[in-house]
């Protein structure tokens, strides 16, 4: 009788503790969280980190740079000239990566030519051309696979570059250029290869439509700066406020 | 019995309310299947004190067990990728139903139904 009473009794006021911790800490949330929800999770905490450790050597290297100036003032010698010779390494930097001098490099060259192949009595012509849709997919999947930099028919690809349809050619940064289209891509030659050919890859797409697709991974491909107009009438240097 | 309940039930209440208990976030799914357990043991050991059929092992035998197994089926779940603690909620919720219909039926026959 008496054991019984005690038993529920510690049962009773486990239910009523547990209970109200539970409610406490729980607070609502559910407590099964699927699969889904903690990829998503991860995946951003991965991009977090990546942020933050581009951070740290954004950091890094801003600390050596002041480290190495200051350095120089207290060494004070001619600053003048180190001072110069960074800053024209700096401007090489520049100039290489906005298109302003001609780049060389390892990477891949891919030729894309209009489709020779009989076609089907309900297809449309248009349907085995190349299109600037195309060359833009191409471009995209090689800077996604890390393509560094990239020119088209000699004509350097930068921001600012269009590819837009015209008829039988395409306009690209404001020229006429018919087949065959050439494409150059200064990075890992393998990697972008992959990225075109591979199963799933926009290349695989566009020779099973009949058109004309080749990846050749080169040694040393040049790319040629670009030569069009820069002038610019609306972008003005943002300052930092405050 | 009843005393036992309610105090064991206030006692419990207020400690919650009073201290504040804290335990490691990813136990909290484990502790509400214990309670689930725990209240499905409740309503059975009231049940079996009315019917008579009582007994103090088969009680903490019987909570002891389904906790555990509740546990074990929730862990077993999280590592398959099932939601195998579906299992727990329906168990212990239907015997919560069909435990308290017996008290039910049997408290009314016991003081309602006056007699023939």
């Amino acid at each position: 009788m008496k054991m019984k009473a005690f038993l529920v009794f510690i049962l009773c006021f486990f239910v009523g503790s547990s209970s109200i911790e539970l409610t406490r800490v729980v607070n609502g949330r559910h407590l099964f969280v699927s699969p889904r929800v903690l990829e998503d999770y991860k995946v951003t905490i991965e991009g977090e980190r990546q942020d933050m450790a581009n951070l740290a050597k954004l950091i890094d290297e801003g600390k050596i740079e002041l480290q190495e100036l200051q350095a120089l003032k207290a060494a004070d010698e001619d600053v003048g000239r180190e001072v110069e010779a960074k800053l024209f390494q700096d401007l090489q930097l520049y100039s290489l990566s906005g298109g302003f001098v001609d780049a060389q490099g390892p990477g891949v060259e891919v030729l894309i030519d209009d489709g020779t192949r009989d076609l089907e009595p309900w297809e449309n012509p248009n349907d085995i051309l190349v299109h600037d849709l195309d060359l833009l997919i191409v471009i995209n999947e090689l800077k996604a696979a890390g393509a560094e930099m990239i020119s088209v028919n000699g004509q350097r690809i930068i921001d600012s570059s269009s590819i837009t349809c015209s008829g039988y050619t395409v306009r690209i940064n404001g020229r006429f250029y018919g087949k065959p289209f050439r494409i150059n891509a200064i990075g890992d030659g393998s990697r972008m290869s992959a990225a075109l050919i591979g199963p799933g890859g926009y290349g695989m797409d566009l020779k099973e439509w009949g058109l004309f697709f080749k990846v050749t991974i080169l040694d040393d491909i040049k790319i040629p700066a670009y030569t069009e107009d820069r002038t610019s009438k609306y972008v003005v240097l943002s300052l930092p406020t405050g | 019995m009843i005393i036992a309940m309610s105090l064991g039930l206030l006692a419990g209440i207020l400690m919650g309310v009073v201290f504040d208990v804290s335990y490691p976030s990813q136990f909290s799914f484990y502790i509400s299947m214990g309670l689930l357990a725990a209240m499905d043991s409740l309503l059975g050991a009231i049940r079996a004190d009315m019917e008579g059929k009582y007994n103090n092992l088969i009680f903490i035998s019987g909570f002891l067990a389904n906790a555990v197994l509740a546990a074990a089926l929730v862990y077993l779940g999280d590592r398959l990728g099932l939601p195998l603690y579906y299992a727990v909620i329906f168990v212990f919720g239907g015997r919560l139903f069909q435990n308290l219909a017996v008290i039910r039926r049997i408290l009314i026959e016991r003081y309602c139904i006056k007699k023939e």
